[in-house]
């Protein structure tokens, strides 16, 4: 990078040695730029803060367009653009081009915005990804925005996609006439497009779109949702591999008090405001309703509130002790009480009437709330009362599956968890070694994609699996592993005796261990000066 | 028929396997991919598995000679495959980046997967009938990864006890990364979530002027679902694998207890569809499996058609692809998807000893995927007597038999040259 130092602070931003970076006179009528190269220019930082807190703007008001109805909805311009009069920030979302009085200004802007949070975005694995999925979004909704012209000429500027000539079209008219079922003088008339399998992997996925796959290539014709799927897939690519190569840069780059600050800081200021797209299930009180309960179990639940959630939909009853462990546990989670009852009775009234579930069941789930009896509020169940003061007969299905399953039914039901056979086998040798809280915890590392250990902590109150888990789900937990120490173990005969020994392995939480500052902690001090 | 393996004398002829049988120079080629070791293999994870279960991961080796003297020297009971990383493997604890760069692409069937439709044989017993499904999976496996994908190195290894593993080792292939794994997976898997994945929605996303959606909803059936040109083509693979008649009968999936139970491979089954599956009972069990395929299958219409055969009334629309759903459900190759999806996921090697069988991990032919015989694979033991055997007669009568590498003188020499095929089309993709 070259920096001029001084009062004039200006940057150059960084276009690689090649000249075939994108000059701002290249005429080009896009309103859509490829954001393939970075654009040489030179700018004051002030305009730099001002283009990228515009974008950010934008960015930030498609989020939450986007939260309450869908990018190609018919009103969405209206509510996205026309409302908050976004195009003046950036005016390219004005759509009519011709009439723009200073296209190159705005496209300039464009492409240094993008460029710039990519930057600013790089620093963590959440940030990038939540920066590359609105750019990405945002790119979707602007090439949906072009004429079909205009889209077909912007897709010719990629290598990557190939309109095939008529001599293949020809080779191919048996496979393209079965997939897409059209006529023979149809298929001349329409142009196919070439890509490698790997640029269009979300249109093969499930073989949900129609598509032909034939020798490593995807043949489709101009489409326009498919050529933005493909395009943004492509968008997505480029910036995780730059962003993740501008983070290893950053290390190099003493450039402390000047640029990257500013970006930093603008970054954490985002996230910390930012709305996970994955939702997360627990609203601001804690609250959860009785219509997500099958979600959760599906995703949230721990392997003990499962088996008993999946019980009662399936048999719509549960006997005492299931009932329980699992009001106590719902009622921990958040659950208010009417809907606990409604929830209960929805299931058990599939066999027994209303009224017998008031007077039999009604009971028990107003005592768990304190509402009767000795009227004191329960908390849920902590792993220990669960495996050792309720232990679960025959037709019960409460418990600790870890500790009170027999070992094939319960292979079978990790299998059935996407969980890999090498992980199950270690889960089970777990239980068979009654360390029930390592367990669970692989388990739950593995139905979560996280490294071995990476949770950091035991699982021991089914209450805290389940807020772990929409922890991660609300992206406010990282799936990788903090730092381990592992141990080759050498096959020295002594050693080779213990046989039972495994690779030694000593994880260690982040908190514990000399590490660099965090990014955030940094500028944080930063913004206190 | 087989006197079984005796287990306690494994690492006795794992010592004679590794010094006089392994055939490094093939595996070697192929792991190198005509590089220079130092510059490719060097970055390889192997995994040694020692006796009692003891994993030493992370092993890599700096050249040819290195990795011969190791397995010599450590007789491992298992050797596994990892991804070729950017730092040595052996220094994973010196390097914070430590990445999985690229590895095979791999696929993972296991017999124990067919819990409800395999009934011959029980949970880790396998028999030559159960050999049929891994038929069916690897000819419609290995013609959708050639046809569709256009890999040309792909090789299916016998996993020495219940499944098979494939490699597939074309550039393209050892470069995907995991999402990229993930969609090849995905794409092939029919028998996804425990059911057949047979038809797809035609999704707003069609709405495309593009498109003739009425042209694909008539080939569709009722609703706005259709059955993409890839499962018709799959189906079809199977139909013509010869040996869906066989698994049909030997697994008895249409006798009288089990007939009842059909239909619900087949959700949308109309009353009518049922009934008629009632109705098989008063035929024999032979020609239960006729009659289905008269009635529903196309090709089988066609032929009957045209030899002059009665064919009964075409299906309607509801029960029209009644068929691919069973045939799917009953016999479609059962992914474990997560095997495949990591780049740095590590798989047994071919030509490793199954600790519990003995048997070795041996490269098939594909072609002939149906002559294989599972219950008298080339076996650990037996492979070593071979060469005894050989080696005295040798003594009496030629000097060059000593000359030759150890396994030209087993019955391992035949998979031996399947390895071959496969290692020259691997190399020649590194090109």
């Amino acid at each position: 990078m070259d920096f001029s130092l001084g009062k004039h602070r200006v940057i150059r931003s960084r276009a690689g040695t090649d000249a075939s970076a994108h000059s701002l006179s290249a005429g080009s009528l896009h309103n859509l730029p490829t954001y393939e190269k970075p654009l040489n220019a030179i700018i004051s930082l002030p305009e730099v803060d001002k283009i990228a807190i515009d974008r950010i703007k934008v960015l930030k008001k498609m989020e939450e367009c986007r939260e309450r109805m869908h990018i190609l909805h018919s009103d969405f311009t209206k509510e996205f653009v026309i409302k908050p009069r976004l195009h003046e920030q950036m005016p390219l979302l004005q759509g009519n081009l011709s009439a723009l009085a200073d296209f190159e200004k705005a496209s300039r802007d464009d492409q240094i915005g993008h460029f710039m949070l990519r930057l600013a975005f790089c620093r963590t694995y959440e940030h990038t990804s939540y920066i590359i999925n609105l750019e990405s979004d945002l790119f979707k909704y602007r090439f949906h925005r072009e004429s079909k012209e205009g889209a077909v000429q912007f897709v010719g500027q990629f290598q990557f996609i190939q309109k095939i000539g008529l001599d293949e079209k020809m080779q191919l008219a048996p496979e393209l006439i079965a997939v897409f079922g059209w006529g023979e003088e149809k298929l001349r008339r329409i142009d196919i497009y070439k890509v490698s399998f790997n640029k269009a992997a979300d249109l093969l996925r499930k073989r949900k779109s129609c598509v032909l796959l034939k020798g490593g290539h995807v043949f489709l014709p101009f489409a326009r949702n498919k050529m933005a799927t493909i395009l943004a897939n492509h968008l997505k690519q480029s910036m995780r591999l730059s962003m993740n190569e501008a983070y290893r840069n950053l290390a190099v780059i003493s450039e402390e008090n000047r640029l990257l600050p500013r970006l930093g800081e603008l970054a954490v200021q985002v996230a910390r405001h930012k709305r996970s797209y994955l939702q997360s299930s627990v609203d601001s009180k804690g609250a959860i309703h009785k219509e997500q309960l099958d979600e959760l179990a599906c995703t949230s639940y721990p392997p003990c509130m499962k088996e008993i959630h999946n019980s009662l939909r399936r048999n719509h009853h549960l006997r005492y002790g299931a009932r329980r462990q699992y009001g106590q546990f719902l009622k921990e989670a958040g659950l208010p009480m009417e809907e606990q009852l409604q929830f209960l009775k929805e299931e058990f009234t599939k066999k027994i009437d209303s009224d017998k579930f008031d007077r039999q069941y009604g009971y028990d789930i107003r005592y768990i709330y304190g509402k009767e009896g000795r009227r004191a509020e329960m908390s849920g169940m902590a792993c220990a009362t669960i495996i050792l003061k309720s232990q679960p007969g025959p037709l019960d299905c409460h418990g600790c599956p870890f500790a009170h399953m027999e070992t094939a039914l319960l292979t079978q039901r990790l299998k059935n968890c996407d969980i890999s056979d090498v992980e199950v086998e270690n889960i089970v040798g777990f239980s068979k070694t009654r360390q029930y809280d390592r367990a669970c915890t692989r388990y739950f590392e593995a139905v979560h994609k996280m490294e071995d250990g990476a949770l950091g902590q035991m699982i021991t109150h089914p209450n805290q699996y389940l807020k772990l888990s929409q922890e991660i789900y609300a992206g406010r937990r990282t799936t990788k592993k903090h730092i381990v120490i592992s141990e080759e173990v050498k096959p020295s005969p002594s050693q080779l005796a213990a046989a039972a020994a495994q690779p030694i392995q000593v994880t260690m939480p982040v908190s514990e261990c000399k590490k660099e500052p965090k990014v955030e902690d940094v500028i944080d001090e930063l913004m206190q000066d | 028929m087989d006197t079984p393996f005796d287990h306690n004398s494994l690492s006795l002829f794992l010592r004679t396997y590794y010094k006089s049988i392994f055939p490094y120079k093939q595996y070697l080629k192929w792991m190198t991919y005509g590089l220079k070791f130092s510059e490719y293999c060097a970055y390889r994870e192997f995994a040694f598995i020692l006796h009692g279960d003891i994993h030493l991961r992370y092993k890599n080796f700096y050249d040819s000679a290195m990795f011969e003297r190791e397995l010599c020297n450590t007789n491992p009971e298992k050797l596994d495959i990892g991804a070729i990383y950017n730092h040595h493997p052996r220094e994973h604890k010196k390097h914070l980046d430590m990445k999985a760069l690229e590895r095979e692409l791999i696929f993972d069937i296991d017999l124990t997967d067919y819990s409800g439709v395999r009934h011959c044989c029980g949970e880790a017993t396998v028999c030559k009938k159960c050999w049929k499904f891994i038929v069916v999976g690897v000819k419609v496996l290995d013609y959708l990864l050639a046809e569709d994908f256009g890999f040309q190195a792909r090789m299916w290894v016998f996993s020495g006890r219940r499944g098979v593993h494939c490699w597939v080792a074309d550039k393209a292939a050892r470069q995907l990364d995991n999402e990229g794994r993930g969609t090849v997976a995905e794409y092939l898997n029919l028998y996804e979530g425990n059911k057949p994945n047979v038809m797809v929605n035609i999704s707003d996303d069609e709405c495309e002027d593009d498109l003739d959606r009425s042209k694909l909803r008539q080939r569709g059936g009722p609703s706005a679902q259709y059955v993409p040109h890839v499962v018709q083509r799959a189906y079809r693979k199977m139909m013509e694998s010869g040996v869906m008649d066989d698994l049909v009968h030997e697994q008895g999936w249409l006798s009288d207890d089990k007939l009842n139970d059909v239909h619900k491979c087949f959700p949308q089954a109309s009353d009518s569809l049922k009934e008629e599956l009632r109705m098989l009972k008063d035929l024999s069990e032979k020609n239960r499996w006729v009659a289905l395929k008269r009635r529903y299958d196309e090709v089988e219409r066609a032929k009957a058609e045209k030899k002059g055969l009665n064919v009964p009334a075409a299906p309607s629309e509801q029960d029209r692809y009644f068929l691919y759903y069973f045939v799917i459900h009953y016999a479609f190759p059962r992914l474990d998807i997560h095997v495949s999806t990591g780049v740095n996921h590590l798989l047994k090697s071919p030509f490793c000893i199954h600790p519990k069988t003995g048997n070795v991990a041996v490269p098939l032919n594909t072609d002939k995927i149906h002559e294989f015989d599972v219950t008298s694979a080339p076996r650990i033991d037996k492979l070593i007597k071979e060469l005894n055997e050989s080696n005295s007669n040798a003594m009496e009568t030629d000097e060059n038999m000593q000359s030759q590498p150890g396994y030209k003188r087993t019955s391992l020499a035949p998979f031996v040259e399947n390895f071959e095929r496969f290692v020259t089309n691997a190399v020649a993709s590194e090109k």
